[in-house]
């Protein structure tokens, strides 16, 4: 083999070696893709909680200025507030009883009149 | 169980009290509670959350209480917001016995009727409620003023020849001695008149009564009609 065969065999190693080196660096990036795909299917989904509330005073307030130093303040806070109760008695006790009353009660007016004429 | 109540009068608190808002529109106050009260002659149990409405030409006092012990209900008291008690009524024989814890629905109803009559010679005729119920009614309910149950106008409804209304309304006199009032007013028409209806009202305000004569009576200009009246009152 001549010297100038030689170099071509070298050569011919190294790029093969270098297209080893690609094909491995490629096939190593697509396990990192893979394995950032499972990752991130195993990761919990975020989840985004909000809260609005709102606590609301409606008060009505005047402002009287009786002298320079005098500051009467008049306000008044409506609450208005309706509830209804229900009450269920244990079935162990008796039912309440109730009681109907009415009354019928009158006034008379009596009146008697006479008539003349002159 | 439902008790019936067989008798019941107005006392005579309320029938002074009524008088004095006629004659001079003062006393009469409103109602105020309802109690009910024993055998024993003793007060109860009382409600003073008490609804009051119009039903029927009737007052409707109505509330509820609980019986607080074991008695028998005897009687049932309408209170005025003055103190007074208005009304006592009776119930029938045996009474009715409430065991504690009962709860009481009392409906106390209050009819106020005007009867009466008028005379001239041989004529006769009646007296026709018109508002003094629902006047009394109302002042009971605190939505009116005893003073708009003082009458203080009598309306001569004539009429002259031609049947045009010449009305006159005149100032009564009035006495009151007890729970009687007296009153008396004269008119003159200045035409011929007839004569069959007369008007005791509260002026600006509404006919408290009237009295009609069964026909219709004439008389000529310049003659003078008097009327005089005396007012009762009490139960039926």
């Amino acid at each position: 083999m001549t010297g100038r065969d030689e170099k071509k065999t070298d050569d011919s190693d190294d790029l093969l070696s270098m297209i080893e080196m690609i094909i491995w660096l490629i096939v190593l990036l697509g396990l990192i893709a893979i394995f950032q795909s499972i990752f991130k299917r195993i990761q919990p989904s975020s989840i985004d909680v909000k809260v609005s509330d709102s606590v609301s005073l409606l008060t009505d307030a005047s402002l009287i200025v009786v002298s320079p130093s005098d500051v009467v303040v008049d306000e008044s806070v409506g609450i208005n507030t309706s509830a209804t109760l229900n009450v269920t008695q244990p079935s162990t006790q008796p039912p309440a009883s109730e009681t109907s009353i009415t009354i019928n009660d009158s006034v008379d007016i009596s009146t008697s009149a006479y008539l003349s004429v002159s | 169980m439902d008790v019936k109540i067989q008798s019941s009068s107005p006392t005579s608190d309320f029938l002074s009290d009524l008088a004095n808002a006629l004659y001079n529109g003062t006393g009469l106050s409103t109602a105020y509670g309802l109690i009910t009260v024993d055998s024993n002659g003793s007060d109860r149990d009382s409600t003073f959350n008490i609804s009051t409405t119009k039903v029927s030409g009737k007052l409707l006092v109505s509330g509820s209480v609980t019986a607080s012990t074991n008695y028998t209900l005897s009687k049932v008291k309408l209170l005025a917001s003055n103190g007074k008690t208005y009304f006592i009524a009776s119930p029938s024989s045996g009474g009715g016995a409430v065991s504690q814890g009962t709860k009481i629905n009392i409906y106390f109803y209050v009819t106020v009727t005007v009867s009466g009559s008028i005379s001239y010679g041989s004529i006769g005729g009646s007296a026709v409620p018109y508002d003094i119920a629902d006047y009394v009614y109302d002042v009971l309910m605190g939505t009116r003023s005893p003073s708009d149950l003082a009458f203080d106008g009598i309306l001569f409804s004539f009429k002259d020849v031609n049947n045009v209304p010449i009305s006159v309304t005149v100032s009564p006199s009035k006495t009151k001695s007890g729970n009687n009032i007296n009153f008396s007013a004269s008119a003159t028409p200045n035409a011929n008149w007839s004569l069959q209806n007369i008007g005791v009202i509260k002026q600006g305000k509404t006919t408290l009564w009237m009295y009609s004569l069964d026909q219709a009576i004439t008389g000529s200009a310049g003659s003078t009609v008097s009327i005089s009246a005396s007012i009762s009152l009490g139960a039926l």
